[in-house]
């Protein structure tokens, strides 16, 4: 499994990692954002939508479950918070065959049944407060080769999961 | 008494089925059906049903519940309820698996999202990964056939429609 930890200081370096995920996007890609209250789940989720140009821009979707974006391809943004955990994801309609046009990015992803979490296309991202003041660990799974490129160039990445 | 003709609609592939069925000697015709399916749906209905004659012709509407598309399964309920109310025609529910089954007599998929299909036999209706899917029920292959078998399949006149997707569990029998 391919699986690397970033550790990031600032909201320059979440704009960062947003625009190079985004960049490694193809349509049909779910994102699964995993992470605390307030562990920057809806900011790296907007990170992205804004370098594909998202329109109107991410918010968080929590109370509306599924937002839709126009941008460089459609975008659908989904928050499971509100569900039950276990829910069946497409009982609860936040799957939908649209989404093989564009990404779907998917906050508490642990709340939803059925949701493939591993193979090519799912990326899988938990974010967690760290020690250090206003940063954040970031374990990443499933980048694809080009993606995992770009991190090791433009982060400080550590091999498997040090989150 | 001219015969039944029913504006048929079916949202459960993901492309609508727009089309006029007329029974004729109690077997159901496609007299008409719109192909645009890159067009909004209730242009589609509008250029099929054009002009009040058209709209006075029509004795029923009838519309697939799915198992299917999510969005596309309720886009074609919320319109049928619309027209049948506004045009006070029965509104009468058609099982759309059994209908599509009975169309093509063949084993297919229809997509639920980038790696979930619906699989549809004979038997039953499941939810399977995409990559194991049958192949997909193509708007070509479901051309004129789809929407006399939703007619029928259709069931007597309803207040309300009853979806019959959301979907069931993976792997359990949609009922």
């Amino acid at each position: 499994m391919n699986v690397v930890t970033i550790t990031l200081d600032s909201l320059a370096a979440t704009t960062a990692l947003g625009a190079a995920i985004a960049a490694s996007l193809l349509p049909g890609d779910r994102i699964l954002l995993s992470g605390d209250l307030g562990s920057g789940k809806t900011t790296l989720a907007r990170a992205i939508g804004v370098a594909l140009h998202a329109e109107p821009e991410l918010t968080s979707p929590t109370f509306i479950l599924v937002a839709e974006h126009r941008g460089d391809m459609p975008i659908w943004h989904v928050d499971a918070y509100r569900l039950p955990v276990g829910s069946d994801a497409l009982r609860a309609g936040v799957i939908d065959e649209r989404q093989q046009r564009g990404v779907t990015l998917i906050e508490w992803p642990e709340h939803l049944d059925g949701l493939g979490t591993e193979g090519t296309g799912v990326l899988s991202i938990h974010l967690a407060a760290s020690d250090e003041d206003g940063a954040r660990t970031v374990v990443i799974t499933g980048a694809r080769p080009e993606l995992r490129a770009v991190l090791d160039t433009k982060f400080d990445t550590i091999e498997g999961n040090r989150g | 008494m001219g015969n039944p003709r029913m504006l048929v609609l079916d949202g459960s592939l993901g492309f609508g089925i727009v089309a006029i069925v007329e029974e004729r000697d109690g077997v159901p015709v496609c007299v008409a059906e719109d192909l645009h399916v890159d067009q909004p749906l209730l242009q589609r209905i509008s250029s099929l049903v054009a002009g009040q004659a058209a709209r006075s012709a029509l004795t029923d509407v009838v519309v697939g519940t799915g198992p299917g598309s999510y969005s596309g399964v309720r886009v074609a309920a919320s319109a049928a309820v619309g027209i049948a109310a506004a045009l006070g025609l029965p509104l009468r529910e058609s099982a759309s698996d059994r209908a599509l089954w009975l169309a093509v007599q063949r084993p297919f998929s229809i997509a639920l999202g980038t790696r979930e299909s619906l699989e549809v036999s004979e038997r039953d209706a499941i939810i399977v990964a995409r990559e194991a899917a049958a192949p997909n029920l193509t708007q070509e292959e479901s051309k004129g056939l789809v929407a006399c078998a939703l007619v029928r399949t259709a069931g007597p006149a309803v207040e309300h429609v009853t979806l019959r997707y959301p979907a069931p569990a993976r792997g359990s029998e949609v009922q």
